[in-house]
């Protein structure tokens, strides 16, 4: 049974749709990286993903169950999503921010339990901020901050997780260790979309979906649909993915002369 | 987990017992202490007299406090506060409409149809700011206090006209509602109040882990599995009940909402779990020590001012002190 599924779904603001008609599942195991142009939908797709944008059309299923009729915390224990950035002119420290991705396991009064406990120690070593534990969120730099909030998906403990543009304030090393992190969750049996502007990075994933202008264009392993054409047509680039056994690497010419503007 | 916030809420207690002590014992005129052992009559109806208004003011204040909490957690901006909000404005049109239509005489649970009105005052400017202040259904925290901020000027402009229609008499008691006094109460009108603030502090002691995770901005609450629309609609509700309770007794004074949970979270920290109690505890000492400068002044000005003036001036420079410190630290 696949984690997550996307049927014919469509979703936007204010009645026009930004993301049109995309159509997609994920089983145990796999990972996504959605990639595509700015303004292409790919923070809308997400967002639509997880609930937080109603869908103008299609659905969305979670472990088999309909999304649009689901419990707020039933949903949260199957999907975390990790945001582009957050408030952070908040009080908390970075244990406390993690400490909240136990929130939907969370009883009425907010206790914590020995396990949620585990959960958010585990959680600060696998994304590498331990040494920031007690600091205030609010005085992190950006990158810092970035891997906080992975920190808190992890402590979720979700088999599904989301993540939008994870790696856009990290440092080359850390981009790596959250790529792995990524694949390590799917190696035990979890899932993931990525929503990635780095395709060098993307193509470390399982699968590649190629947002353009809010549709799905392309979806496929990386040596499939990242190729020349591909990079010529959705983002007007010359250049080509070379794989060999040093890991992706995406090769960049320049812009390509035909392509419009 | 659970003993983090057992030292803070002691010493809180301890502090709002200091407070209530103090303030019963100074006021405008001394007490003595062996005249009360003597069972003077005169000194134990003051005594008694001054015990109520001290729980009045307390009752207010942890309301205010309370309030301000939440509403700076719905909003999730930190200058939110019921008077910021319109709430308070709302609750003072309310109040207004019921006292020049000759309403605050009738009586209905113990209070009056004053403090009713004060409620549907709170709730309707609750609706419309909180209606406005939406951008394609999302809560826009910046356009939400701007809308605030209209909203109170409209009040106060509606008042205005009102007072300028009514009788010196409706004028007069009009004028001693809205300046936020702390003045005398009957015993039921302060019961059923304290009941009203016990149910919204009960609740949003339940809600503070969604306060919480609220507070975190509307994507993040709803990735951390909270149902949101709901939830705000319960903040509210409690919200605007605590202001309208405050308000009806009181009248409309400022501050409180916005000091005191500032300075429990410089204190303690942001978690609503202790922010919330502290709120209470602390709205309840703060007003109540206000309470009784006002009455402290009358001791050097031969007039009592009332307690909005107090608060406004601890208040203000306050605030200002601590949003400087704020900035700072956010451009470090």
């Amino acid at each position: 049974m696949s984690l997550i599924e996307a049927l014919s779904l469509s979703a936007g603001y204010g009645g026009a749709d930004v993301v049109r008609d995309v159509s997609f599942s994920l089983a145990p195991g796999e990972t996504l990286a959605v990639v595509g142009p700015n303004a292409a939908g790919k923070s809308t797709l997400l967002r639509a993903l997880v609930g937080a944008l109603r869908a103008g059309a299609g659905e969305v299923r979670l472990a088999g169950k309909a999304l649009a009729s689901m419990p707020a915390r039933e949903r949260a224990r199957l999907v975390a999503v990790v945001p582009q950035s957050a408030r952070y002119d908040l009080d908390f420290t970075v244990r406390e921010m993690v400490a909240f991705g136990r929130a939907p396991h969370a009883g009425a009064w907010g206790l914590a339990r020995a396990e949620d406990a585990e959960a958010v120690e585990r959680a600060l070593d696998e994304a590498d901020v331990r040494p920031l534990a007690a600091r205030p969120f609010a005085e992190l730099s950006g990158g810092e901050r970035q891997r906080v909030l992975i920190a808190r998906a992890f402590a979720q403990g979700t088999p599904l997780v989301l993540f939008d543009e994870p790696t856009a304030h990290l440092d080359l090393g850390h981009q790596l260790l959250i790529i792995e992190r990524v694949q390590e969750h799917a190696a035990r049996g979890g899932a993931a979309v990525v929503v990635l502007h780095e395709l060098s990075l993307a193509a470390r994933l399982q699968r590649v979906a190629v947002l353009d202008r809010g549709r799905l264009v392309a979806l496929g392993t990386p040596d499939a649909v990242l190729t020349p054409a591909r990079l010529a047509e959705t983002w007007g680039i010359d250049g080509e993915l070379r794989a060999d056994g040093d890991g992706p690497t995406l090769i960049v010419r320049g812009r390509r002369r035909a392509a419009a503007s | 987990m659970r003993h983090r916030f057992v030292l803070p809420l002691i010493a809180l207690t301890v502090v709002l017992a200091m407070s209530l002590v103090l303030a019963v014992a100074l006021g405008a005129e001394p007490i003595s202490v062996s005249a009360l052992l003597r069972g003077d009559a005169t000194t134990r109806l003051m005594l008694s007299m001054r015990a109520r208004n001290v729980a009045l003011a307390a009752v207010v204040g942890a309301a205010l406090g309370l309030s301000g909490a939440a509403l700076q957690a719905l909003v999730e901006n930190p200058l939110a506060d019921p008077f910021v909000l319109g709430l308070s404005g709302g609750a003072a049109v309310g109040a207004t409409v019921a006292i020049a239509a000759g309403l605050g005489a009738i009586g209905l649970f113990g209070g009056s149809l004053v403090g009713i009105f004060a409620f549907l005052g709170a709730l309707v400017a609750t609706g419309i700011v909180f209606s406005l202040g939406r951008v394609r259904g999302r809560l826009v925290p910046e356009r939400l206090l701007l809308v605030g901020v209209v909203f109170n000027a409209f009040a106060s402009a509606i008042i205005l006209a009102i007072q300028s229609l009514a009788s010196p008499g409706t004028l007069q008691s009009i004028f001693a509602w809205l300046l936020g006094s702390i003045g005398y109460v009957s015993t039921r009108t302060l019961l059923v109040a304290a009941i009203a603030v016990a149910l919204g502090s009960l609740a949003l002691l339940r809600l503070a882990p969604a306060l919480n995770l609220l507070s975190l901005g509307e994507l993040d609450a709803h990735g951390l599995g909270l149902d949101v629309g709901r939830t705000r609609l319960f903040v509210f509700a409690a919200s605007a009940l605590l202001v309208a309770a405050a308000v009806s007794l009181a009248g409309v004074i400022g501050f409180v909402g916005l000091i005191v949970p500032h300075l429990v979270r410089l204190a303690f920290g942001a978690d609503h779990r202790i922010v919330v109690p502290g709120s209470i505890l602390g709205g309840a000492a703060f007003l109540a020590l206000s309470d009784c400068g006002s009455r402290l002044f009358f001791r050097v000005a031969h007039t009592l001012p009332p307690v909005g003036m107090v608060t406004a001036i601890i208040g203000a420079p306050l605030f200002l002190y601590l949003l400087v410190g704020r900035t700072r630290r956010s451009e470090r």
